[in-house]
């Protein structure tokens, strides 16, 4: 990773936001409703419409919005909300943090699932716990996340009442209330992820294991276990950690489907809502930030590669 | 290093593990007394100045944060509020209020005549009430009192006075849209999009106090846990829950029963092919059951209509007219063939998903229409498409939707349906009726102008204007901790009745 190509993929990234906000922009053009539509109601009249619409700039032409839209991003304002009447960055500032604990529990619930299972399985490739780690997995696999999250909630909520299934408590108010209540969504989130990380990190150290390294650590007297974590697991990570970087990334933006599930107000909610509000600022604002999130997440991984596997850095 | 590094996480794994389990075990605490928690399904608009709200769900809730000069109770009255009594000039062009001694604002201050003088100029301006475009002149006397003049006489125009959009706010405020300042039974407190709306119980309230203290609106935008929330005890009460979802409620809940004060039905746009045809119309009035519709969409629950008027509107409502058209499949084709569709023809339902009902009853009515060989298809969509399209668009050949009134008076629902109506969105056309609707708005004795109404109601239902069905039932979830959930017949919570059973 030299500095050159630091800049190059800075640009590339710069490029895709750009774009991505402009398709966004695009597209609330070309759907049906505006906010002044929506803002009016039943109660709009041609004219009421036809005013609100001035007040609101929407008769401008199109290029001259996006032009202003994105004049006033780059200087750091992102807009008044259309209906909350509020700076879109103090709100998106609100619900950051509740998205953002999401993501990490989801995260860390992925690593502590995956290391120590795939490692398990691998072990005892062939086994009847390996057997029945994968038949789970590949179920687990299956079950998208709106739909564990219904499971947990029935489970854990209503059967177990480990916590209230739609009470969710506001970080401002009681913080560890609020990382309890978190856990929960987290975990629905992180158990299809988990599997699929399971699934490959026990084939990627079973392919490394039977390599030459491997055999000559086991001829070193060297038990299975000693193996494969010290020898095997760091070559075996490779391709299971580009996957947790893609997963991390899906894990934020997907966080929207499961904040619906357990009624949280996060950066999801706000998302949705202002869809359907036709409240354009807020959602070019969230989705110029969670595609820099993406991008972002694969340029560390980028980085973390070069980390695991010095050839990565050394090939460039 | 990488020993150092996993040793960290671990630290940092069990201490979030430990704080999430004590987090959990501590959840039980019970609620403070005096607080409720009650679910909303959106949100609340962006601004917290009573006289621009639109939206009914917004409207809804303000009813407890802002009063007019009148205000409307349980029964249909219209009760002095901010105005202890009022005076008509023989004319009916002049109305002469005067003000409730030491009514106080959730701010301390009192209310005087030019707040109200501001307040009403200020709703006048935002254009929300129609009733308000005949206002002259709104000014207050020396003696404190205010007076309204209007430019033509209008029986009805202390209905509007009553609406959430005439509320009196303080004219001290330089920021209504962020502050929410009123003299209703619960003062504004926070918000936070998405999340919640808080009030709390106003203690210098003029009349019947508040009984609890504490009310929390909180979003509840997914209508899939609504069940589950309900049953875990994080709200005690939602308004409009549906027979399936008041069935899965635990023994906590009681379920009041009411209904929604709409005119649900099969709305046609008469002035496209082949609903400009009376017969075509008729024809589907004849082939749609009311009573399975009911049965389908609330187990039976809601009440039948036969045209732009429901029940809790009292004496403007014509039982009668329900059963005008009753279950004729052989006349409904007839019909059909004289108007020279006698192999049926089709046509698009054009519904806003969010409705379920809305939904539920557009299936029963293709069904039922297929018997009349008529292929009915559903085409769902956008609310804010549905505004666009259908409402102020007209590009639509029919629709199945609510229509609420706003204001306690007949042209609430019936004005809409006048040939040059703005709002006319059926395109609904009747010589017939713009005369009986014009004799009725001139009228001043009021046993005569209920009977141009009800002329009016007669034309729509003869007309087949549109397939008229329910009024849909309101069922309200409210855990029996509470009491006191009271209905209205307009499109209004009031809170401030509900009390806490010991």
């Amino acid at each position: 990773m030299n500095a050159k190509k630091i800049i190059k993929k800075f640009i590339f990234m710069l490029l895709t936001l750009l774009l991505v906000s402009f398709l966004v922009f695009l597209a609330f053009a070309i759907i049906p409703g505006d906010p002044a539509v929506h803002k009016l109601g039943t109660q709009a009249t041609p004219e009421s419409l036809e005013a609100l619409r001035e007040e609101m700039g929407l008769n401008r032409p199109f290029f001259a919005r996006y032009a202003s839209w994105l004049i006033s991003f780059v200087k750091g304002d992102m807009g008044i909300s259309y209906s909350y009447n509020l700076p879109v960055g103090s709100m998106i500032l609100d619900k950051l943090p509740i998205t953002l604990t999401m993501t990490a529990l989801a995260f860390m619930f992925v690593l502590i699932i995956t290391f120590p299972t795939g490692i398990l399985c691998a072990k005892h490739n062939g086994g009847k716990l390996d057997r029945f780690i994968v038949i789970l997995n590949q179920i687990m696999m299956s079950v998208p996340s709106f739909f564990g999250g219904i499971l947990i909630t029935i489970i854990f909520g209503v059967v177990l009442k480990l916590f209230m299934p739609g009470g969710y408590i506001s970080y401002t108010k009681n913080f560890t209330k609020f990382l309890g209540y978190m856990c929960f969504p987290a975990i629905a989130i992180a158990i299809p992820k988990a599997a699929m990380s399971i699934k490959l990190l026990r084939s990627s150290i079973l392919s490394e294991a039977e390599k030459d390294y491997a055999r000559t650590a086991y001829s070193h007297g060297n038990t299975t276990g000693d193996v494969l974590i010290h020898h095997v697991l760091q070559n075996a990570m490779i391709p299971v950690v580009t996957f947790l970087g893609m997963a991390l990334a899906d894990i934020f933006a997907g966080s929207i489907i499961i904040e619906q599930v357990f009624n949280i107000p996060g950066m999801g909610r706000i998302l949705l809502s202002s869809i359907s509000n036709r409240d354009y600022p807020v959602v070019m604002a969230i989705l110029v930030l969670l595609s820099s999130a993406v991008i972002i997440i694969n340029f560390i991984v980028d980085i973390v590669y070069g980390i695991i596997d010095p050839r990565v850095s050394q090939d460039d | 290093m990488k020993r150092k590094l996993f040793k960290l996480f671990s630290v940092v794994v069990l201490a979030t593990l430990t704080i999430a389990l004590t987090a959990c075990s501590g959840d039980k605490e019970t609620a403070s007394s005096s607080s409720i928690t009650i679910g909303i399904p959106q949100d609340m608009e962006d601004s917290l100045d009573p006289t621009k709200a639109v939206a009914a769900g917004t409207k809804e809730i303000y009813f407890n944060i802002y009063e007019g000069l009148l205000k409307p109770d349980e029964n249909g009255n219209l009760n002095p509020a901010i105005a202890s009594e009022y005076s008509v000039s023989d004319d009916g062009l002049t109305y002469t209020f005067t003000l409730r001694d030491g009514v106080k604002f959730h701010d301390g201050s009192t209310v005087t005549a030019e707040d109200v003088v501001y307040s009403l100029n200020k709703c006048a301006d935002a254009g929300m009430v129609s009733a308000f475009s005949n206002v002259t002149d709104i000014s207050a006397t020396d003696d404190g009192k205010v007076v309204i003049t209007l430019g033509t006489p209008d029986v009805d125009f202390n209905t509007a006075l009553a609406s959430v959009n005439a509320s009196i706010i303080p004219a001290s405020n330089t920021d209504p849209d962020h502050k929410g300042i009123g003299t209703g039974p619960y003062k504004y407190v926070s918000r936070s999009p998405q999340e919640n709306f808080i009030l709390e119980s106003f203690d210098d309230y003029w009349g019947e106090k508040a009984k609890i203290k504490h009310i929390t609106l909180a979003i509840v935008a997914n209508t899939d846990t609504i069940v589950m929330n309900l049953n875990s005890g994080a709200i005690d009460m939602l308004a409009r829950v549906t027979s399936a979802q008041a069935d899965q409620l635990n023994d906590n809940y009681e379920i009041y029963e009411g209904t929604m004060n709409l005119v649900q039905a099969l709305y046609l746009n008469n002035a496209v092919e082949p609903f400009n045809d009376v017969r075509v119309r008729q024809a589907l009035c004849y082939a749609v059951d009311k009573d399975k519709i009911l049965d389908f969409v609330s187990d039976g629950h809601g009440s039948k209509i036969g045209s732009s008027m429901f029940p809790s509107f009292g004496k403007y409502y014509v039982e009668d007219l329900n059963n005008y058209y009753t279950r004729d499949l052989d006349k409904a084709k007839e019909l059909l063939k004289e108007a020279g569709y006698e192999n049926g023809f089709t046509f698009t339902i054009t519904v806003p998903s969010n409705y379920t009902q809305h939904v539920d009853t557009a299936q029963v009515i293709v069904e039922q229409l297929k018997e009349i060989g008529v292929n009915a298809e559903i085409s769902l969509i956008e609310w804010d498409s549905w505004l666009s399209d259908v409402y102020s668009g007209r590009n639509f050949q029919s629709t199945v939707i609510g229509v609420d009134a706003s204001t306690l008076c007949a042209n609430a629902l019936l004005a809409r349906f006048e040939s040059t109506a703005h709002n006319n969105f059926t395109n609904f056309s009747s010589a017939d009726y713009d005369e009986a609707f014009a004799k009725a708005n001139a009228e001043t004795d009021d046993a005569k102008r209920t009977q141009y109404y009800k002329d009016c109601e007669a034309i729509l239902t003869k007309e087949a204007a549109n397939v008229y069905i329910q009024d849909i039932a309101e069922l309200v979830a409210l855990n029996k901790k509470y009491a006191g959930y009271t209905f209205y017949p307009l499109y209004v919570q009031d809170f401030s009745k509900l009390y806490i059973v010991e």
